[in-house]
């Protein structure tokens, strides 16, 4: 109804003001949170990609007690299967275990990691963290070791370390094995409590030659990784593995992750609570100001919910206009920076190098953020609407 | 025949402490093509009347029958409904919505009653032309003289085809000119299309023009005369 437009325009100057509350609102908090997630979601996928991997495969059992005896076996075949998944760009083995490491009279409790050290090396860069001697062969019987780890026990290069540890099945597993090269691990809890070796001498040394602590499966894609969950779950055996995605086993780094937003939602809250107020302070002085005009218009014959109707299509109007024009400049800006991301420099950069990770930080396009912000927006518009429906619906006609 | 019948009709306002009888005991007959002025010194009810026969307020006591039916047991959308579609209304002033042109204001009540777009484009123009304001079609109210306004909605009153006028002191606001003017045009209107009109006022020289004059006081029909 023409009406609706009139009225607008009659008020411009509030009316623009009203807009632009609600479009600079709308930008920033669209855009504040499409950052945050985007930086969020890249270190989480950094974290997956170089790290612990998006799908982990592990015998039953396992993820409860990290036990040897709940080691998981997979025959080549299946391997080969799985790497061949479309959407699977690397499939890790790993043995995990800890050990006691002792050279000379020191010895500390440690974590040994048996890996594949090319997987390893496409899939986190391990190589780059080399501070001294050589990365390992497939098939080595030596040790790459942090440094921290290294200095503590007083070990070198070629210097050879003792480790003790458990076996398959109660056996206790011990070996010597020689320190190949030093590592400079980012975390000083990696940094002084590593080894890794090669598959061969980790099965090895737990005496289970085809054993495995687990599969870490990093995908390319992570909107299809339901469908790749699927497809791993039809290769292995599901009677005796389980197929976890990142959701169950990063639980605690998504925790983190919705903490850290939490903070930036309560001010996004905090800005629709001020842009909300301003809105009814308009529509308050608005309804009073036509207060005159209400009434005739009901007197010569028009029904209160009609006027009602076109007094709330104002305001939706009005609202709209702002949350249209800030999606229509938030989300290129968005997709601008999702595709172009903001590169770090420095220390972080070269952090993030160390651990294989990309330095960069994208904006989310994630269209639920966008989303939500309109409903935010609708609400708040419905809330105002309240105050002149009321005072239509209780208007007296007569009497002024 | 009588378009409009009050029958002991009341209306006792309640303060907290006395009560005020803004119209009291009236029984009045109104027919078709009457041209009626109600008139009375200030605080002698004519609003308060007026409004309950035009549906904007409820009798305290009493009943109004307008074209045989009784108003005061309608809903309060069905009265709506009733004054959009029999009543013609003019205020002493405000009458107009601001945003829109004289014309629009003319056709906003024809839009309300779903009349077909050409009918209310001819209407409106119609009487606008009726009430001396052809030219001015367009204007925002804000831009016409309080006279071209009073006949603006005089013009919009008429658009409903309405069963008859109400129009409460609609010269109080006008200079004695303009106030002519609009009563030449509510004559004229009266005797060649028979449109019924009852207005109140209490200036002599528009008194003057009335065929049927109906004094209040006190909220009571003191004398009811026709010249
Ligand atoms: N809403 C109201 N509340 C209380 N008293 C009212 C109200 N409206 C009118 N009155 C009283 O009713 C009487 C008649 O008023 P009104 O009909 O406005 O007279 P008029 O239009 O002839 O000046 C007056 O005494 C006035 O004070
Ligand atoms: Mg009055």
């Amino acid at each position: 109804m023409k009406l609706v437009w009139r009225n607008i325009w009659r008020n411009r100057r509030r009316a623009i003001i009203t807009i632009s509350s609600v479009f600079f609102a709308v930008l920033f908090c669209a855009l504040m949170i499409s950052f945050q997630t985007g930086v969020w979601e890249k270190m989480i996928d950094n974290t997956l990609r170089s790290q612990t991997g998006h799908i982990q495969v592990h015998a039953k059992g396992y993820w409860e007690d990290k036990t040897i005896d709940n080691f998981m076996f997979v025959d080549d075949a299946s391997m080969a299967r799985l790497e061949a998944v479309d959407n699977i760009t690397n499939v890790s083995p790993r043995v995990e275990t800890f050990a006691m490491a002792s050279h000379g009279l020191s010895s500390k409790g440690i974590a040994v990691i048996g890996i594949s050290p090319g997987r390893e090396e496409q899939k986190s860069n391990l190589p780059i963290k080399l501070v001294g001697g050589e990365y390992l062969s497939e098939t080595d019987d030596g040790l790459l070791i942090g440094q921290g780890l290294g200095k503590y026990l007083g070990v070198g290069i070629g210097d050879t370390l003792a480790l003790i540890g458990q076996g398959y099945h109660g056996s206790s597993a011990v070996g010597l094995f020689p320190v190949r090269g030093i590592l400079n691990l980012v975390t000083a809890e990696m940094d002084n409590g590593i080894a890794y070796m090669s598959l061969a001498a980790a099965q090895k040394f737990i005496d289970m030659p085809d054993g495995y602590s687990g599969l870490l499966i990093a995908v390319a894609d992570n909107k299809r990784l339901d469908a790749t969950i699927a497809e791993v779950e039809a290769i292995v055996d599901t009677e005796a593995l389980n197929v976890y995605s990142w959701h169950f086993t990063m639980e605690r780094l998504l925790q983190s992750a919705e903490t850290d937003k939490a903070f930036n939602v309560v001010i996004m809250y905090i800005m629709y609570v001020i842009v909300g107020f301003g809105i009814l302070g308009t529509i308050i002085m608005m309804t009073n100001e036509r207060r005159r005009e209400f009434c005739v218009m009901i007197s010569v014959g028009m029904q209160r919910w009609r006027l009602a109707l076109i007094v709330a299509a104002e305001l939706l109007v009005m609202s709209l206009t702002g949350v249209v024009a800030a999606l229509a400049l938030a989300l290129p800006i968005a997709r601008w920076f999702n595709r172009h991301p903001i590169e770090m420099t420095g220390e972080m950069a070269e952090m993030y190098r160390q651990y294989g990770m990309e330095p960069l930080m994208p904006f989310s396009v994630n269209p639920g953020i966008f989303a939500e912000q309109v409903v935010i927006i609708l609400v708040i518009a419905m809330l105002a609407i309240i105050y002149p429906v009321n005072k239509i619906s209780k208007l007296k006609i007569v009497g002024k | 025949m009588n378009i409009i019948e009050t029958k002991s009709l009341c209306k006792i306002f309640r303060d907290t402490a006395q009560e005020v009888y803004a119209v009291n005991n009236v029984d009045l007959s109104i027919t078709a093509g009457e041209f009626t002025a109600i008139v009375g010194p200030s605080g002698s009810g004519k609003t308060t009347l007026l409004n309950m026969i035009g549906g904007l307020d409820t009798p305290t006591s009493g009943s109004i029958i307008v074209d045989g039916k009784d108003i005061s047991t309608l809903s309060e959308n069905e009265t709506t409904a009733f004054r959009l579609h029999h009543i013609g209304f003019v205020f002493q002033a405000y009458n107009l919505i601001p945003v829109l042109s004289a014309k629009e204001n003319v056709s906003f009540i024809m839009e309300l009653q779903g009349r077909p777009k050409a009918e209310i484009d001819s209407r409106a123009s119609e009487l606008l032309g009726a009430v001396g304001l052809a030219d001015r079609m367009d204007s925002r109210p804000a831009k016409l003289s309080g006279g071209q306004q009073q006949r603006v909605a005089v013009a919009r009153a008429l658009a409903s085809r309405p069963r008859f006028v109400l129009a409460d002191e609609p010269t109080a606001n006008l200079d004695s000119k303009s106030a002519a003017n609009l009563l030449d045009i509510m004559v004229k209107l009266n005797e060649q299309e028979g449109v019924t009109f009852i207005f109140s006022t209490h200036d002599p020289r528009i008194v003057a023009k009335a065929r049927r004059i109906i004094t209040l006081e006190d909220g009571g029909i003191v004398s009811d005369r026709s010249v």
